[in-house]
């Protein structure tokens, strides 16, 4: 027996398994610990890395049993400091904490998931609480380890990965913080030893030592994907549903496999997914009821080795890939919930019912087993919180087209429901608006450009006085030659103070050098009475461009006979800005965006509980409702 | 759709943008030209109106 490290407690004999403890008066046996369940662990005793600046050593390993099933394992690492550090490894993630000191602890019956603690550290909140039972040990422990105690404890999550434990088998409370980690943050990475095939078949210990085994109730062929971490079995041939318990399957009962059509994912396909090949290794039907109808979807569960768990869900043939998110780092509200910057809408909210299983689970599952649940969209991800009376989860899933996973399974969906909408489906025709964006954008820049150009430049100031009488020839008046720079339009502005009278004036514009005579007519005209009014003294007309060059205007008029002689005041300006097209070409681009809007407004009535959500898309009794090879 | 979308919006914002390079308008005006005869003759032009819109006739709004 050695002990390597100086301020370890404890060390277990690798031969037979007795744990020895040194204390002031000498070592004290403190009889064998239960062997390990050997899992596919890429850490393993003696190797070696570094957490920010300080290296580490893992010397020792005990296993713990969550009250709820499952094992995870806590590896001590020695640091060069002399001070120890707490390495666990639970479902594929890494959490490295140390011993710290917290000045009143809450007392466990205090606590409930989701419960925030800032006495421990801003932002950090209670994930879980439950009972733990150790199991088995090897290696160098840093404190009196007693196989088999159970003991209470609270994990508590904060921001950007904090991590804390409350374990409540010491009195006060132990306090232990730190953070999520990744292998390759501790360099442990590349020198963990790559794990083969012939390492998971010499598994040795109580759990699930093969990859295959037969179903107690019907001797069918069940292939384990994650031997080490099953807790409980249903067979996809007889439903029976088996626990796992000390490597020993026992039947708890028989489900009704006739009740939901076979997944059409079969369980053990593989396929690529966020760049890692994953495996089914189970599959669940789940259902929510909303007034009396009942909405069920399908949820796979999937394995890697080195991310561990996720979930790919089918709601209606609309799908969605399942990560695991920090619950600290989501800052939840009535009816909102903000996430790695983006902020979420509640959609839904009810309880979640786990109604069938298929396959191999890390958790004891059962049927009937419920949740409350809250649905936050923002398409394409969605926040999904889960509560039950111990665990607070928040899981951020992201919208795949039907086509991205039949490719990654090789394997034919439905279509998604007629009319239905998925919590995380984004809006078809959103790049309606950003095209409405881009050409709004283009059209202020022409708008701008004919601003340039449009100077108003006057180019005639006339007062032409019409002598009394009515003879043709006698009421035409000729101005003074003008000078137009062409390319602009022009704008003629009439004034000739009317009174329940009319003039109307018939005009040419004539080139002088090319003989080019345009013609147009303003009339002008206003009468009015005790109480009303109508028409106006001035009247403006807007030609297009002419050629440039020196011009002259012939103005002629006609009227009533009269024996006055009538004024008119004519401006002509070049370039003058027009706002009516601008606002036609504003009106013309958002017609199509205006339409668009409206179909979005359906399309998210049905998001929030519109068509995705009545209960006759499902044909429960039905095996051709998928149609899949 | 989108696409469509996009060719008709850049067609009507390309259209504009000639309006305003262009100085066109939605007139109802005419033109033509003084023939070279009438050219010829100097303010020969100044009966040319006559030649071809004759005596308008307009009554007013009343």
């Amino acid at each position: 027996m050695e002990f390597r490290i100086g301020s370890s407690f404890v060390t277990v004999c690798e031969f037979c398994q007795t744990a020895v403890a040194r204390t002031d008066r000498g070592l004290e046996d403190h009889g064998k610990v239960i062997d390990l369940i050997e899992s596919a662990s890429p850490l393993d005793l003696y190797l070696e890395g570094r957490y920010g600046e300080s290296r580490f050593q893992i010397v020792g390993r005990t296993q713990i049993k969550h009250g709820a099933g499952g094992v995870w394992d806590e590896w001590y690492c020695a640091f060069d400091s002399g001070h120890w550090g707490w390495l666990s490894e639970a479902q594929g993630r890494f959490y490295m904490s140390f011993a710290s000191t917290l000045g009143q602890a809450p007392a466990f019956q205090q606590l409930g998931p989701g419960m925030p603690l800032p006495q421990v550290g801003e932002g950090m909140v209670v994930a879980e609480i439950g009972t733990a039972q150790t199991l088995g040990a090897k290696g160098e422990i840093p404190y009196m380890l007693e196989s088999g105690k159970s003991y209470s404890y609270a994990d508590l999550s904060g921001h950007n990965g904090a991590f804390g434990t409350l374990d409540y088998g010491d009195s006060p409370p132990t306090f232990y913080l730190g953070k999520e980690v990744t292998l390759a943050e501790l360099g442990i990475a590349a020198s963990a030893p790559a794990r083969d095939e012939s390492m998971e078949q010499a598994m040795a210990g109580p759990g699930l030592k093969a990859r295959a085994l037969e179903c107690p109730n019907c001797r069918g062929s069940l292939d384990l994907v994650a031997p080490e971490q099953c807790e409980r079995i249903a067979c996809p041939y007889c439903g029976a549903l088996s626990d796992v318990n000390q490597g020993q399957l026992s039947v708890l009962q028989i489900l009704d496999k006739t009740r939901f059509p076979d997944p059409p994912i079969p369980l053990g396909s593989k396929g690529m997914l966020e760049g890692e090949e994953m495996q089914v290794c189970g599959y669940m039907v789940r259902s929510t009821n909303d007034d009396g109808d009942a909405f069920y979807w399908d949820e796979y569960l999937l394995y890697n080795p080195r991310l561990g768990f996720r979930w790919l869900v089918d709601s209606d043939g609309h799908w969605c890939f399942v990560e695991p998110v920090n619950l600290a780092d989501v800052h939840a509200l009535t009816s909102l919930a903000k996430h790695g910057g983006r902020t979420y809408e509640l959609v839904e909210s009810g309880n979640g019912q786990v109604e069938f299983v298929a396959g191999q689970f890390y958790w004891k599952v059962s049927p009937g087993e419920r949740v409350e649940m809250r649905e936050f969209t923002s398409p394409p991800h969605t926040l999904s919180e889960e509560r039950s009376a111990t665990e607070l989860t928040w899981s951020k899933s992201t919208y795949w087209r039907k086509e991205d996973v039949e490719a990654c399974f090789n394997v034919t969906l439905r279509e998604p429901a007629s009319g239905s909408v998925g919590l995380g489906q984004p809006y078809p025709y959103n790049g309606v608006f950003k095209m409405f964006a881009l050409l709004l954008v283009l059209a202020i820049g022409a708008f701008a450009y004919g601003k340039t150009r449009a100077s108003g430049t006057e180019a005639l100031q006339a007062i032409m006085q019409f002598p009394a009488g009515t003879e043709p020839g006698s009421q035409v008046v000729f101005s003074e030659p003008f000078t137009l720079k062409g390319g602009r339009n022009i704008e003629v502005e009439a004034y000739s103070a009317v009174d329940n009278s009319w003039v109307y004036l018939q005009m040419d514009l004539v080139n002088e050098k090319t003989g080019a005579v345009t013609f147009f007519d303003m009339p002008i005209e206003q009468y009015s009475g005790y109480d009303w009014k109508e028409g106006s003294p001035r009247s403006k007309k807007v030609l297009k461009a002419i050629g440039s060059g020196e011009h002259t205007l012939r103005v002629a008029m006609e009227r009533k006979a009269t024996s006055t002689p009538a004024t008119v005041k004519l401006t002509i300006r070049e370039g003058v800005m027009r706002f009516r097209y601008f606002l036609i070409l504003l009106g013309l681009l958002a017609i199509i965006p205006f339409f668009t809007f409206l179909h979005k407004i359906g399309f998210e009535k049905s998001r929030r509980g519109g068509d995705s959500y009545s209960s006759d898309t499902w044909e429960h009794d039905s095996h051709d409702y998928y149609d899949y090879d | 759709m989108m696409k469509l979308y996009l060719l008709f919006g850049l067609a009507g914002v390309g259209g504009y943008g000639y309006v305003n390079h262009s100085g066109w308008e939605y007139t109802s005006q005419k033109t033509r030209f003084v023939p070279k005869t009438v050219m010829g003759s100097p303010g020969g032009y100044r009966s040319f109106h006559y030649w071809h819109v004759g005596y308008g006739g307009y009554r007013g709004g009343k």
